[in-house]
């Protein structure tokens, strides 16, 4: 797997950082063992919100680690080493998911809002009542929205997954999925709305 | 320009979270706002949607969570060490 074209703007001078990349372009067995320990957990965390399936998230980190160390020769430092595999099992978890399987998946429309022919709303919109402690989103209520999430149609759920969860910008999503700004802005759209749709449903008493 | 629809408020919503529309948009868009309690529910709500969804991302400098499993941070180095042995 290549390692990913997109470059972050952020600088990358942490001197903690260059020593470990000093010791991982060593070949140093205990730096990368303690390079692996500190961020699988992290690495799991970005393959299991773009894949759905636990083996394949696996699967995504190996390859991304792999990858991740096949490129340090040629990292050039203009990111932190943790953007950079950050980056890294993105593009691997995306290419896991483009061999995977795809699931049957509803249809998008029916999480949308409706409207009469004058454009007006067709239902009102009642207020939520968002469970105790929404606002730091407690372990409890982080699980409902990832469950929600993952609810929504793979295209949708993965364009929300890299734009509002993992924080790649329009850009960066349009090129990791090979598509364009435009299609990613609409995707991105319509995934919010279902996703509010599906919490509405979760928060209206 | 006339009164934009909820379903015009709702085609420019997220331009408008995100801070890009131009100020004549803006100012239709407000305007819809002041008269539309329903639109001001589905706004908050989108924005509570949006946050919750950026929520669920894992700190990436807290340590490995639990359920990462030891086979897999063990498999990764000697994958890499066999990898170098080889070149």
């Amino acid at each position: 797997m290549d390692t990913p074209a997109i470059v972050t703007t952020a600088a990358a001078t942490d001197p903690a950082d260059a020593a470990i990349l000093a010791g991982l372009r060593n070949g140093d067995a205990a730096a990368c063992t303690e390079f692996v320990r500190s961020h699988a957990g992290m690495a799991l965390g970005v393959a299991r919100r773009i894949l759905r399936n636990e083996a394949d998230a696996q699967d995504a980190v190996q390859d991304a680690f792999a990858s991740f160390f096949r490129g340090l020769g040629d990292f050039r430092q203009q990111s932190r080493l943790t953007t950079w595999l950050h980056r890294i099992v993105v593009n691997a978890a995306l290419m896991k998911r483009r061999a995977a399987q795809r699931r049957d998946e509803c249809c998008i429309d029916e999480l949308l809002p409706s409207y009469h022919a004058d454009g007006h709303r067709r239902d009102p919109r009642p207020e939520w009542v968002l469970p105790s402690g929404a606002g730091s989103a407690g372990d409890d209520l982080a699980g409902l929205v990832r469950r929600k999430v993952d609810e929504l149609p793979d295209d949708y759920r993965v364009v929300l997954v890299l734009r509002d969860v993992e924080e790649l910008d329009t850009e960066e999503t349009a090129e990791v999925l090979g598509t364009t700004p435009g299609a990613v802005k609409t995707r991105l759209h319509r995934a919010r709305q279902a996703l509010r749709t599906l919490l509405e449903r979760e928060f209206v008493p | 320009m006339s009164m934009l629809t909820c379903k015009e408020f709702v085609e420019f919503l997220d331009d408008y979270v995100a801070g890009a529309q131009e100020s004549p948009v803006r100012t239709e868009f407000e305007r819809h706002l002041a008269v539309c309690p329903d639109c001001v529910t589905y706004l908050r709500t989108y924005q509570h949607t949006i946050a919750l969804a950026r929520s669920t991302r894992l700190d990436p400098t807290v340590p490995p969570p639990a359920d990462a499993p030891a086979e897999l941070i063990t498999a990764i180095p000697a994958a890499r060490a066999k990898e170098s042995g080889r070149n």
